[in-house]
């Protein structure tokens, strides 16, 4: 696991209306107006619609510094600060992290600005447009936790687990409701290679849009976590949703101790117990697919080879790529946050976007590592009617593995 | 310099509806953040004056006809209108001088034809370049437009300011690569201008060439909306080679013999002069490290079929080789060249009297030499800096020269000599920003002096450089045609006032 440690402590203190933006965090905002190569501009799939520089890094950041210079008001950022799809394409490729970052500790965070932007506008009494569905979203969330028991693990009807936790799934809620292929398959194809595991049946409230508006609530649920996890004895923590396994890199290392746990991207898991063991997968699956990169892997944690190792093995199966370099691929239109909830008509553009860069491959399928991918993916396609199938890695890998999985998994919610 | 004072109409709710109506609520932003982010460009700001050069709004049309409409608004009620591309330019061209109406072309980035055959491509002026040659990258064929901005400038812009490329050595600049071009006047006509008067001919002998007049406008004419550009054949070989030298006087020598040398391949040659090279020595992440008796570096670059550029390439290194030119390696040449675009921007670069790292944005003096003037101008920028840094102690730093080859598909004639600055930007107030303007005047002086101009490439209408270029440069009478031609053009004054000087053109 590569903790990628972006903590500014600056970000503690609040920006408020009736205070000044203080110093260091103008010197924040100034490091990236002062760049003015704009990188994070055009590799925004937002920009690349709206063509709006308001809503890229170097608008928040050179909105902020406008402020600090007494041009223009806090509370009226917010609007163009949820254009942010959360993705971190611009925290890569923003000089500041590629060619600063490591010497100066100056890596551009714009993920964890657009948060902290929006959890100061609330606590300053602030309200954010459209925010209901998110609302309701995590009022959802915090009733499945509450409920907890059976609702968390009826995904793994039929699922054999071990006794101990030792090795630990964790599924979040929407895997958990909406997902449940991901871990039923992941369960499966762990079985079949002989790994015991069990589920961590109180993963808490891990969603990134609580970070955004209520950091307190949502570090009690982290700190429930890691504290469960070390009573009960998990070592190896295997994770789900690429958006959760994101906030395990790069949120809890800022707040949590957790030297004595290792945290695993589910693909990550597999491949390297298949390597431990010998195991190729047997049946052939022919194929040329196109694969999509989550954000959350290819650019927030930088750890995105699994799924593509996965699928190079699986004889038949071959990927085929919409560009060489891995890091810029598009995103799905979903974000990594309430984008897809506050801007769905962008949110469906950009998925269309990257469905028919797929279509142009010539491929009738998309691989996928993420459930929010699949979910956004199969939405666009109904809706766009374009004939691009998306389907998960770990699918094609069960194929490969003569798994009989059960093609319909259980509803919940 | 003439101050004239003009009758402009106000951006009031009644214009904002207006524009709301041709252009849709989601196009038009009066919100003051979302006008602050278009007050400037990639040149060091006045940030101690932020509000002056606020557009009262912002719009964001999508085609030529949202244009004429927001032009013909303005026009009727004299409001005053800038035009802006990536906001990637560094002489100011898209800063709102008068404030009124800032129209961001972004929105018009579409690719309409690609014609193969003809060897060119239709394009909305909102485009990027790189995101042009992405698209042409499978089709075998390029647009060479690579500048600093690659990856953030927009064809507008690249007119507006009559863009100078890398390679356009080997592929001419933007002035030689836009073939013809969509203009939309002040009272909302819309014209073509081309090498005579159509769309895909680039030499015409039909009337003026009025494609030159609309090329380097900086907004005070038209807003270009489409172009068309010139396509070549992806270079099948591209080979950059550095070569470090002890001194000047061999650096210099054998950049004139590359570039004399009668190489059709040659894309460009420089020099890194000393200064250049302790600046970027202090690049740890970025630069791959130059051995410390390494002063001065020299590149040539070759672009084009292999079978021309392989053995170009051994007859260049014979010439650098002749000159002490000691080949710095594969790994040198394929990585600075790589990071062309990115190597500069790092605001820690920025050093205090006593070394400590310290914030500091970037600026480049661009100026156009002839070879015999490269020497004496080197010297008295460094002098000018040099003066500046001690009398203002921390506020700015001489990160070094730069002298490019700069003519359209040949290595010898012009050079661009750009000394780079470390400005303290966020430490700017009246008096030491009245002492950058001080310094850039000197140094667009000192190139006058020796008979040279302003500026190769970021344009010469931004404060301290515009009075020199107009009122010195040209003054042979180019500036009273300039004149005539925008009160002709422009009648109100709309289009980027105060730019140019071109305020006096309305002085009866």
């Amino acid at each position: 696991m590569t903790y990628q440690l972006s903590k500014k402590d600056f970000y503690a203190e609040p920006l408020t209306k009736t205070k000044a933006i203080p110093e260091e965090f103008v010197k924040e905002a100034y490091l990236v107006f002062a760049c003015r190569h704009k990188f994070c501009r055009d590799i925004c799939p937002n920009f690349d619609l709206t063509r709006d520089e308001a809503h890229t890094s170097y608008g928040f950041h050179t909105s902020i510094l406008a402020v600090s210079r007494g041009v223009g008001d806090l509370e009226r950022l917010i609007d163009d600060f949820s254009y942010c799809l959360e993705c971190g394409a611009c925290e890569l490729r923003c000089p500041n992290t590629s060619m600063g970052g490591d010497f100066y500790r100056r890596s551009t965070t714009t993920v964890d600005l657009v948060r902290k932007v929006r959890r100061d506008h609330v606590a300053d009494g602030g309200e954010i447009r459209d925010w209901a569905a998110v609302k309701d979203y995590l009022d959802e969330h915090r009733g499945f936790v509450a409920g907890q028991g059976d609702l968390v693990t009826k995904w793994a009807e039929g699922i054999k687990v071990a006794g101990d936790l030792k090795t630990a799934l964790f599924v979040d809620f929407f895997t958990a409701t909406q997902g449940t292929e991901v871990p039923r398959l992941a369960a499966q194809v762990l079985g079949k290679l002989g790994v015991r595991f069990g589920i961590y049946t109180t993963p808490g409230v891990t969603a990134p849009e609580l970070l955004s508006v209520d950091d307190e609530e949502w570090k009690q649920y982290a700190a429930a976590n890691v504290a469960n996890f070390k009573e009960l004895g998990v070592k190896t923590l295997v994770v789900m949703n690429p958006h959760d396994y994101a906030l395990f890199i790069r949120e809890y290392p800022k707040w949590f101790a957790m030297d004595d746990l290792e945290v695993v991207f589910v693909t990550d898991f597999i491949l390297r117990t298949m390597k431990a063991k010998g195991v190729t997968p047997p049946v052939a699956v022919e194929g040329r697919f196109a694969y999509h990169d989550p954000c959350t892997l290819n650019k927030l944690v930088v750890e995105a080879d699994s799924p593509r190792e996965l699928v190079a093995m699986v004889p038949g199966a071959e990927i085929v790529d919409v560009m060489p370099a891995n890091q810029w691929r598009y995103c799905c239109g979903n974000g990594n946050g309430p984008y897809r909830k506050l801007h769905e008509d962008i949110s469906y553009r950009i998925g269309q976007k990257r469905l028919r860069a797929a279509a142009d491959l010539g491929v009738d399928t998309i691989l996928v590592a993420c459930p929010h991918c699949k979910d956004q993916f199969t939405d666009v396609k109904a809706k766009a009617g374009l004939p691009v199938e998306p389907v998960h890695v770990l699918e094609l890998l069960a194929k490969a593995m003569g798994i009989e999985w059960e093609t319909t998994s259980p509803t919940i919610g | 310099m003439t101050t004239v004072a003009f009758d402009y109409g106000a951006v009031t709710d009644e214009v904002v509806a207006e524009l709301k109506k041709l252009l849709g609520d989601e196009n038009v932003l009066t919100e003051m953040h979302e006008r602050a982010m278009r007050a400037f460009n990639c040149a060091p700001a006045p940030l101690h004056r932020w509000e002056d050069q606020t557009p009262d709004v912002v719009v964001l049309p999508g085609s030529t006809e949202d244009v004429v409409g927001i032009l013909k608004l303005a026009n009727e009620r004299r409001i005053p209108v800038t035009p802006r591309g990536g906001g990637s330019g560094l002489a100011d061209g898209a800063m709102p001088l008068r404030k009124g109406i800032c129209v961001d072309v972004k929105r018009m980035n579409e690719i309409f034809e690609i014609d193969e055959e003809n060897s060119c491509v239709t394009v909305g002026t909102g485009l990027n370049p790189l995101k042009l040659n992405e698209v042409l990258e499978p089709l075998g064929k390029i647009f060479p437009d690579d500048l600093a901005g690659y990856a953030n400038a927009v064809l507008g812009g690249r007119i507006g300011c009559g863009g100078w490329t890398l390679i356009g050595g080997r592929y001419g600049h933007i002035p030689d690569t836009v073939i013809s071009m969509e203009c939309v006047l002040p009272d909302g006509q819309v014209i073509w201008v081309g090498g005579g008067g159509t769309k895909k001919i680039r030499k015409s002998s039909s009337g003026y060439r009025l494609k030159d007049l609309f090329m380097q406008h900086q907004g005070t004419l038209c807003i270009v909306t489409r172009a068309v550009l010139e396509l070549y054949p992806k270079p099948e070989v591209e080979f950059a080679g550095y070569f470090a030298f002890d001194n000047w006087d061999d650096a210099y020598q054998a950049l004139y013999d590359i570039t004399t040398a009668g190489f059709g391949t040659i894309s460009s040659a420089m020099i890194f002069d000393d200064k250049k090279i302790d600046f970027l020595r202090r690049d740890d992440e970025a630069f791959i490290p130059l051995h410390k008796d390494v002063r001065f570096v020299d590149l040539m670059t070759f672009y084009g079929k292999k079978c021309e550029v392989e053995p170009a390439v051994k007859e260049g290194f014979k010439i650098m080789k002749a000159r002490g030119g000691r080949y710095l390696g594969p790994e040198q040449g394929e990585g600075d060249w790589a990071s062309r675009h990115d190597r500069y921007h790092l605001s820690y670069h920025g050093r205090t009297p006593d070394g400590q790292a310290t914030l500091m944005s970037w600026h480049c003096e661009d100026t156009a030499a002839y070879h015999t003037a490269l020497p004496g101008l080197r010297e008295k920028f460094h002098e000018i800096v040099g003066r500046y840094m001690e009398e203002y102690p921390g506020m700015f730093d001489d990160w070094g020269i730069f002298i490019y080859t700069s003519n359209p598909f040949k290595g010898w004639g012009d050079y661009l000599i750009e000394i780079d600055v470390g400005v303290a930007e966020l430490a700017f107030n009246t008096e030491t920003w009245d002492a950058w303007i001080r310094m850039k005047k000197e140094i667009a002086n000192a190139a006058v002096d020796e008979e040279c101009s302003v500026s190769i490439c970021h344009g010469s209408c931004r404060e301290g450089d515009d009075d020199v270029a107009m009122h010195r440069e040209m003054a042979n009478g180019s500036f009273d045609i300039m004149k005539r031609i925008k009160r002709m053009i422009d009648p109100n004054n709309i289009m980027n006032p105060g730019k140019y000087c071109l305020d006096e053109a309305y002085v009866d």
